[in-house]
């Protein structure tokens, strides 16, 4: 009596679980990236937030700067983050006035509002992707050139926005002044840990710097990383060694588990362990680059 | 057959075979159509692997339109578009298949469009189960993972 009231039990089981196997994949899941990336494009904000959420890939797919130049006029003037003790995700939108920047933040839950924040002279670099480490969003401060000739400036290099009191302010890059435009673009902020790292590229060099106490903006350079390595282990794929090309395609990624990981266009995609000072060649990168992933 | 065809008049055969008869103007909408004649290296026949004699009729349909209404008014070409892409899933994956490995631009771009309103307002689980054949359970385990994952960012 007892067991054939249990006989539900691998029915659900079958169903559950051997039904997934049998269902097809749903169609747009097996449509090429780019197309997929073009029907994401076409998408109202609030919907392109919805999206996101649905799995990693659209995520990932959303979040490379492709998409936002995909999505034509609206590109990278909107930034989503994640506000941790609001529980949901915000908007931000940069809007240019005549001689700064208007910032707007969207909270989406409940009730939608837009809502004014204070300008601010600064614009970032790569809007869309932030570095966010604790309650902070990092990024480089996109400078305009109205001449070549302009030199940047150093002391506002970098800028900061914080979700608790929405306040954004600027801070210098570390290390010596440069005002040199070039090695401003070989900068970048990365994350390691709970820590706002910058990697500075510089000739066959990589300098990474910790941020070792955010409210003196007090930065400890911890890593060097050579980049002179065997060329007959890790060859060239394009013939073209143009030392002054040289540190264009060289491009900082992210840190992971201590891992810096990089993308060196005619080399390939690798993993430098910070610590043992270990390269690792992640060989999957190198067989096939959609063409939509080299534009940056 | 072909020595009776008219002078601009191209042979589309599908992968199952079928023979379609379709005027040189409309078979070019398609740009990897276009380049073959345009390199001379298409006979009177074009192959046109991968796509069946259903989608194939579909997509002549559709070029035909647009060849025929040029000269009509924007918003008639519009509503047939809408009328013309509103298809069950297994249609409009094999419809947009067929536009992105033939490259037509116009039909991609409807077919694109009809998709992106289909998931404009949908909330994540509803496009999950629609979309992307995600099961109750499994929908109930990622959005556990989601969570997670998202906490672990800060502190």
């Amino acid at each position: 009596m007892v067991a054939q009231w249990l006989t539900w039990i691998p029915h659900l089981w079958v169903q559950l679980v051997c039904s997934d196997t049998l269902h097809k994949e749903g169609f747009i899941g097996l449509l090429p990236d780019e197309i997929i990336i073009d029907i994401l494009s076409r998408l109202p904000t609030d919907s392109v937030l919805e999206c996101r959420r649905v799995c990693k890939k659209w995520l990932a797919l959303t979040s490379i700067p492709y998409f936002a130049s995909k999505r034509g006029a609206k590109q990278d003037d909107i930034c989503v983050f994640y506000h941790p003790l609001a529980m949901e995700s915000r908007v931000l939108h940069v809007l240019q006035k005549a001689n700064c920047f208007q910032y707007n933040i969207l909270t989406i839950g409940k009730n939608k509002l837009w809502r004014r924040l204070d300008s601010f002279s600064y614009r970032p670099k790569c809007f869309e992707t932030p570095t966010i480490v604790k309650r902070d969003l990092y990024w480089m401060v996109k400078h305009t050139y109205e001449n070549e000739y302009n030199i940047p400036p150093c002391n506002n290099s970098i800028m900061r926005f914080n979700m608790g009191t929405e306040q954004f302010c600027s801070m210098p890059h570390p290390g010596k002044e440069c005002h040199s435009r070039p090695m401003h673009e070989k900068m970048r902020l990365l994350k390691m840990g709970v820590k706002l790292c910058f990697g500075y590229l510089d000739a066959r060099l990589i300098d990474i710097w910790q941020l070792e106490d955010v409210k003196n903006w007090l930065w400890v350079k911890t890593y060097k990383v050579n980049l002179d390595w065997d060329v007959n282990c890790y060859p060239f794929v394009f013939s073209v060694i143009d030392p002054y090309y040289f540190n264009f395609e060289v491009k900082l990624l992210k840190i992971q588990n201590r891992e810096l990981l990089m993308d060196w266009y005619s080399r390939g995609l690798f993993a430098y362990h910070l610590d043992l000072g270990t390269i690792r060649k992640i060989d999957k990168a190198r067989m096939k680059r959609p063409g939509w992933l080299q534009c940056n | 057959m072909s020595s009776s065809l008219e002078k601009n008049m191209l042979i589309l055969r599908s992968s199952d075979g079928e023979e379609f008869i379709v005027p040189e103007v409309v078979a070019v909408m398609s740009k990897a159509i276009k380049n073959m004649v345009e390199d001379e290296c298409a006979s009177n026949t074009i192959p046109v692997p991968n796509v069946d004699a259903n989608i194939l009729a579909m997509v002549i349909e559709f070029c035909k339109k647009h060849d025929e209404s040029e000269a009509e008014a924007a918003s008639d070409l519009k509503t047939f578009d809408s009328e013309f892409v509103n298809r069950g899933q297994e249609a409009l994956y094999d419809l947009i298949t067929a536009a992105n490995f033939r490259d037509v631009k116009e039909l991609l771009d409807a077919l694109c469009q009809n998709v992106a309103e289909m998931i404009k307002g949908k909330s994540v689980h509803h496009i999950r189960i629609q979309f992307l054949g995600y099961q109750l359970f499994e929908i109930l385990t990622s959005n556990f993972i989601w969570n997670i994952w998202c906490d672990r960012d800060f502190d």
